[in-house]
């Protein structure tokens, strides 16, 4: 095979695939597979082709690129020789031309010309000293700095301690023994031949060769041990961390299982090894240890690229600038674990094997759009998580070769990231989306040579610790027919192991395998994930679907996706005739119950019918509007009662609100007036008929016939009752009588029975009103009327329901948390208890589960729009541990969507807006076409067609089982730092704290944007500042609100939190608040703010004519680029990152000695902790416990590294550990 | 997304209760929706609907009240 001569690799086509036969390490399926010429020619352009163009000879020395060059050139210029004298353009080269040739020559040579190349090489012979440059010596055991590929892996090495993420594991399973004495020669020659095997690396950041290395090679006798402890000895060998300072970064473990022949794990770490250098390994070790003596080591250059002039990278730079502008600072997944404040590196793996049929399609569509494998599987991919996540603008991560010529035949690390920046226009299809990824990767490819830590920087966003920067989401495409060892004779393929790491949220990998038993290719998906943010079963079900949406995606690629979505109805029964009809058959059962006011259900007939006919005696009847203003109470339910008796409907209204925004209410919405005597009377005057309860006709005589009743279809109007809409302007929700029906008493939430005894403790002008009425007076059951001052007081809540003997309640959110807080005891005797309003406090939950429960606890959730409730979710201990309590399923007669922005209903998982119809849903709003045409739009699912669904401005997630969990108000999504921030969310993380009873977050425009507050009330919250400390443990830091603690939070007249009160009491932001003292997040993260003197404080010492705390200033304002910093400054919100802070902590090193570990550093990144870190090292010492930091949470000493987890350095730094090398050659 | 950006372009579709919405333009009316020819952005559209919608009650109830 190898010709003496042939340098240090020699032809690799043999030396996987047999002689001549296979492709070459790394070359050939990524030649096949490229974009640029190879695509636009054909050689690459349909996936069957890719590979088909064969192995290509390789380039060690001067006279194989030489041939390369000429190659193309003549291919180009069509002429049969090159000379060194030729000139391009004389020959007959045009400008077209010559960036193809150059794209050409990329592909050919391994080398990344500059796309004019041509222009300024036009000779021939000047072209291949240009592309195959000089060469150098290497310079052993002088330290040299870090390129930016290494230093992105080291940062997150650094963070992430001893993890295994960057670890890659090769295994080979031999037929026959492996001669471990031989082995070993041959591993440690290999390391002599290769610097990279005998490369160390420094802190802060400092790569050392050594001279002379030997390669741990372990032997272990496992002849008689089963196949899994084989498994979990090779698990735990390519888990064991490197000592990153002490080379080799490689290391060999051979497990000798006799006449099944031995295994040979090679693990390397990924500073030294890309996928390419790998391929070199194996065909030099497989040399070697067949005997092959020594080479003399080809002297190669210190890693780097070939450096295109200055003006070239800037005008890459301006390439990614323009692409990224304005790109998402994350991608929704949907993950079913609450996301940490912090990502570690926890992952997991789910593999499947793509079917036939999504491949065919695929491939279909890439051999008429001209696309590579690499390209075909990168929109399948784009495509896929467009459709699961409902994103239109998406990011994801593919892996590029940043090897110049002179790293050709290089092992090391030469794999950058590009970010390829997808955008899908509303109603695209898979084919725009194929165009789309080949036209961008075709651009990432010209302007690869910006490394992806300067892209980030770029991007000028915010470090998130929960989020990777630019991308979330990556892809590969590997060619598995690459890869593999052959000793004396003996093939075997290479099987990566998976380290139990994950370097994105989600990162697709796709593999092309030769399947024996048929002439087609299969091709394997592997998805790996984040195992804090994905459950096995959840990271499956994603995968899946994702998968399926490909198939779906091009099986029909001129079309957008599908929806469906299909629901049913309810039969309709008017209310009032329910309540007739108990009133016939148990005539002296007890309907309504106020203190001494005792209403049987005869009673409440006779008064409901002298109601009415004292209404339709003035005139009014179906159609018409009757307000009813009365308090809560026996006369309110019977008036009720009399106005749909009359065919009316009945308008509440709000004794409690001021008296002329009642009469303006009446004026403009109703027919008449209901008023329970002359004082209420005289406040309506002059505007519309009142009618007085107390001088109606006295009741009918019982045993006269009764009235008549009004026929009513479903369609008419049982109610109006007003909301306060987002503009401020009362809307009044028409409800028509088939809504209640569908509410009560038989839906299948909540049956009401006879037995029941129905607590009314609701304004009647509010919704949950309507199933307090209805649900008891429907259902033949009690309505137990009671003073509000009962339901706020939660031991007079207690007695009451004690002694009314209430089974079924309802409780709005708050004051079920009063309950809680105050008598935790009292609601154990309820056969059922609602709550809702608000979202509910998993906390108080599990408390009144654990303790003294109802029979039941049901989430109600619901818009006044859809009557009451939308949809229910019986609470059980489970839902209370973590996340939001879910608020259920519609209920039966309703249908509920969560749609992403293109109206497409988002899967289990996905967050979209909840959409609520079917028989609950309103009329529309009173006298408001606009209004009503704008909330409630056409329901394109409903099977029965005309149907419409109300647009609830409530954002959800799509819970596994169907079921939804309320996320926030669409108007409470929030962006704070251009983070969509939901105030729910972290609202119930303020909740969560020990010690804050309630809270409220209000979202509050600042001169920086957007800042959000928490109103805190509590039995101890403890200090604003410790407050804010024990936030940052649990959420993102843009999510960590200010904190103001207040005596109690205001409610309103619904028994709402009073947003408008709160923010009117906490003034503009920013004034008179209390900031999260001591904390990493400023209130403004502007660095150029104005901020108030800093003061000296013990622990800190910044006095500011301490020539080392200016000196540490000045370090940190450098880093950052700023003119100044305060001490609080958070080096992480304010654009650091972990490799921003290495070069910081390099520079701190140099100025004053102190060697800062990384992790110590990002544990706390204030300046103020920074300059005590210097302070204590320059004093010779350690500072007790690392920092001063009483106050900061977590490992403060840097030796609990795990709390210390950086997840944006995590990820930025993330990378596959292999095989990017050939899915990089796939994208050319 | 594309409903919230000022130049979406809605369509006025009307179902066969005679009540009103808006409906992306270019996207197919679902089933039992017409659209009625007026086209514009959402607010311009919420306008007409305003002015052309006079009787908001169903066309059955309408009917059932005997004087659709």
């Amino acid at each position: 095979m190898a010709e003496p001569t042939g340098g240090p690799l020699g032809p690799g086509p043999g030396a996987a695939g047999g002689p001549g036969a296979g492709p070459g390490p790394g070359a050939a399926g990524g030649r096949g597979a490229g974009p640029g010429p190879g695509a636009a020619d054909g050689r690459g352009a349909g996936p069957g082709a890719a590979g088909g163009r064969g192995a290509g000879p390789e380039h060690p020395g001067g006279s194989g690129l030489r041939a390369a060059v000429a190659e193309v050139w003549c291919a180009a210029l069509g002429t049969g020789e090159a000379r060194d004298e030729d000139h391009f353009f004389m020959a007959g080269g045009d400008s077209v031309l010559a960036v193809e040739t150059a794209m050409a020559l990329r592909e050919a040579t391994g080398t990344e010309p500059v796309l004019d190349i041509l222009f300024e090489y036009p000779e021939f012979g000047r072209l291949v000293a240009a592309l195959g440059g000089e060469r150098r010596g290497s310079g052993h055991g002088a330290p040299r700095a870090l390129t930016p590929a290494e230093e992105r892996l080291w940062a997150v090495e650094q963070v992430h301690r001893g993890t295994p993420l960057y670890h890659v594991g090769a295994v080979y399973r031999f037929d026959g023994p492996v001669d471990v004495p031989r082995l070993r020669a041959a591993l440690d020659a290999l390391a002599a031949e290769h610097d990279a095997l005998r490369r160390g690396f420094q802190a802060p950041g400092r790569a050392v060769t050594a001279a002379v290395v030997s390669v741990p090679c372990r032997w272990v006798d496992a002849r008689d041990v089963p196949a899994e402890a084989v498994g979990r000895l090779l698990d735990d060998e390519v888990r064991v961390p490197f000592d990153l300072a002490r080379p080799p970064l490689l290391r060999a473990l051979a497990v000798g299982r006799g006449q099944a022949g031995d295994v040979l794990l090679l693990t390397v770490h990924h500073l030294v090894c890309d996928g390419r250098s790998l391929a070199l390994l194996e065909t030099r070790l497989g040399e070697l240890y067949d005997g092959a003596g020594p080479v003399a080591a080809e002297p190669v250059a210190a890693a780097g690229t070939l450096s295109p002039p200055p003006r070239r990278e800037e005008a890459a730079l301006e390439h990614w600038r323009r692409v990224l502008a304005g790109a998402p600072a994350g991608l929704d997944l949907p993950h079913d674990l609450p996301r940490p404040a912090r990502l570690g590196t926890a992952g997991g793996v789910h593999t499947l094997t793509m079917p036939a049929r999504a491949v065919a399609a695929l491939e279909a569509v890439a051999e008429q759009e001209r696309l590579s494998p690499f390209m075909a599987w990168t929109a399948a991919y784009v495509t896929a998580l467009s459709a699961v996540t409902g994103e239109r603008d998406l990011v994801v991560a593919v892996p590029a070769s940043s090897r110049g010529p002179r790293q050709r035949a290089e092992v090391g690390m030469f794999v950058g990231i590009l970010p390829l920046r997808v955008g899908l226009r509303p109603g695209a299809t898979a084919r725009n989306a194929a165009g789309q990824v080949r036209r961008t990767v075709t651009e990432a490819l010209a302007h690869r040579q910006v490394p992806f830590q300067t892209m980030v920087e770029e991007s000028r966003h915010t470090a998130d610790p929960s989020r990777a920067p630019l991308a979330q989401a990556a892809f590969t495409f590997l060619d598995a027919s690459e890869g593999g060892l052959r000793l004396r004779g003996t093939a075997a393929a290479r099987e990566l192991l998976p380290t139990g790491t994950a370097k994105y949220e989600l990162m697709w990998s796709v593999t092309r395998c030769a399947d024996a038993t048929t002439a087609e290719p299969a091709y394997r998906a592997e998805l790996e994930y984040h195992a804090e943010l994905f459950s096995p079963e959840a990271a499956e079900d994603l995968h899946r679907r994702l998968v399926a949406a490909v198939g779906t995606a091009f099986a029909r690629p001129d079309e957008p996706l599908p929806v469906t979505g299909p629901m049913a109805q309810a039969p309709y029964t008017p209310v009032h005739e329910r309540v007739r009809r108990h009133a016939v058959r148990r005539p002296g059962a007890p309907a309504v119950l106020h203190g001494a006011t005792r209403l049987t259900y005869r009673e409440l007939d006779l008064r409901a019918t002298a109601i009415a006919a004292g209404l339709r005696g003035a005139g009014l009847g179906r159609g018409s509007v009757v307000a009813v203003s009365a308090p809560r109470g026996a006369d309110t339910v019977a008036a009720f009662l009399g106005v749909l008796y009359a065919g009316c409907a009945y308008l509440p209204v709000d004794v409690r609100q001021p008296v002329a925004r009642s009469r303006a209410l009446v004026r403009s919405a109703a027919h008449a007036v209901l008023v329970p005597g002359p004082a209420e009377a005289a406040a309506y005057a002059d505007t519309v008929p009142v009618l007085r309860l107390d001088t109606l006709p006295a009741p009918c005589d019982p045993a006269g016939p009764p009235l008549p009743p009004v026929a009513l279809t479903p369609e008419d109007a049982a109610y109006v009752m007003f909301t306060s809409g987002s503009t401020g302007e009362p809307k009044g929700v028409v409800v028509p009588h088939r809504a209640i029906s569908r509410l009560v008493p038989d839906a299948d939430f909540a049956t009401v029975g006879t037995g029941d005894r129905v607590a009314h403790l609701s304004s009647p002008a509010f919704d949950a009103s309507t199933f307090e009425i209805w649900g008891a007076l429907a259902g033949g059951a009690t309505l137990v009327v009671d003073d509000r001052e009962t339901a706020t007081s939660p031991a007079g809540l207690r007695r009451f329901l004690e002694r009314e003997r209430i089974t079924v309640l309802w409780l709005t959110t708050t004051l079920l948390n009063q309950v809680v807080d105050f008598a935790p005891d009292a609601l154990r005797h309820l056969r059922v208890l609602l709550a809702g309003g608000e979202q509910l406090d998993g906390r108080r939950l599990a408390k009144l589960l654990a303790g003294s429960p109802p029979g039941r606890v049901v989430n109600g959730y619901g818009p006044t729009e859809n009557t009451t409730f939308s949809t229910t979710h019986d609470i059980s201990a489970a839902d209370t541990a973590e996340g939001p309590v879910p608020i259920g399923t519609p209920i039966s007669g309703t249908t509920a969507y969560a749609l992403g922005p293109g109206g497409s209903p988002v899967r289990a998982g996905e967050a979209g807006e909840l959409y609520v119809g079917g028989d609950g849903l309103a009329r529309g709003y009173l006298d408001a076409p606009a209004l009503t045409a704008d909330a409630f739009v056409p329901d394109p699912f409903d099977p029965r067609g005309g149907r419409r669904m109300y647009r609830t401005g409530d954002r959800v997630r799509v819970l596994p089982g169907g079921g939804f969990a309320f996320l926030g108000r669409r108007d409470d999504q929030v962006k704070v730092r251009g983070h969509r921030v939901e105030l729910a969310e972290v609202e119930r993380a303020v909740r969560d704290l020990e010690g804050v009873a309630d809270a409220v977050v209000v979202a509050r425009p600042a001169d920086t944007g957007t800042e959000i507050t928490a109103c805190v009330t509590g039995p101890a919250p403890g200090d604003a500042g410790a407050l804010a400390a024990r936030l940052r443990e649990v959420l993102p830091h843009y999510m960590v609100p200010e904190v103001a603690v207040l005596d109690r939070i205001p409610v309103n007249a619904n028994g709402k939190a009073d947003r408008t009160a709160l923010l009117a009491a906490l003034g503009p932001a920013a004034a008179g608040m209390t900031a999260p003292a001591g904390g990493p997040l400023p209130p403004s993260p502007s660095p150029g703010a104005v901020r108030p003197p800093a003061e000296a404080e013990p622990g800190g010492g910044e006095d500011p004519h301490d020539a080392l705390a200016r000196g540490v200033h000045t370090l940190w304002c450098e880093a950052l680029g700023t003119a100044r910093a305060h001490p609080e400054d958070n080096f992480l919100a304010l654009g650091g990152h972990s490799i921003k802070a290495l070069r910081l902590l390099a520079r701190v090193d140099e100025e004053y000695g102190a060697d800062i570990e990384l992790v110590h550093f990002l544990t706390s990144p204030t300046l103020r902790e920074l300059t005590a870190l210097v302070r204590g090292q320059a004093a010779g010492t350690e500072a007790p416990g690392g920092t001063d930091g009483t106050d900061t949470p977590g490992g403060t000493d840097g030796t609990g590294g795990t709390d210390a987890h950086d997840g944006a350095d995590g990820a930025d730094g993330a990378d596959m550990p292999d095989g990017e090398e050939r899915a990089d050659e796939s994208t050319g | 997304m594309s409903e919230q950006t000022t130049e979406a372009r809605y369509v006025v579709v009307i179902n066969d209760e005679e009540q009103y919405s808006v409906w992306a333009a270019g996207r197919a009316v679902p089933a039992g929706w017409h659209t009625t020819g007026h086209e514009g952005t959402r607010e311009e559209c919420l306008e007409h609907i305003g002015r052309v919608w006079t009787d908001m009650r169903p066309r059955s109830l309408r009917q059932a009240m005997g004087d659709a």
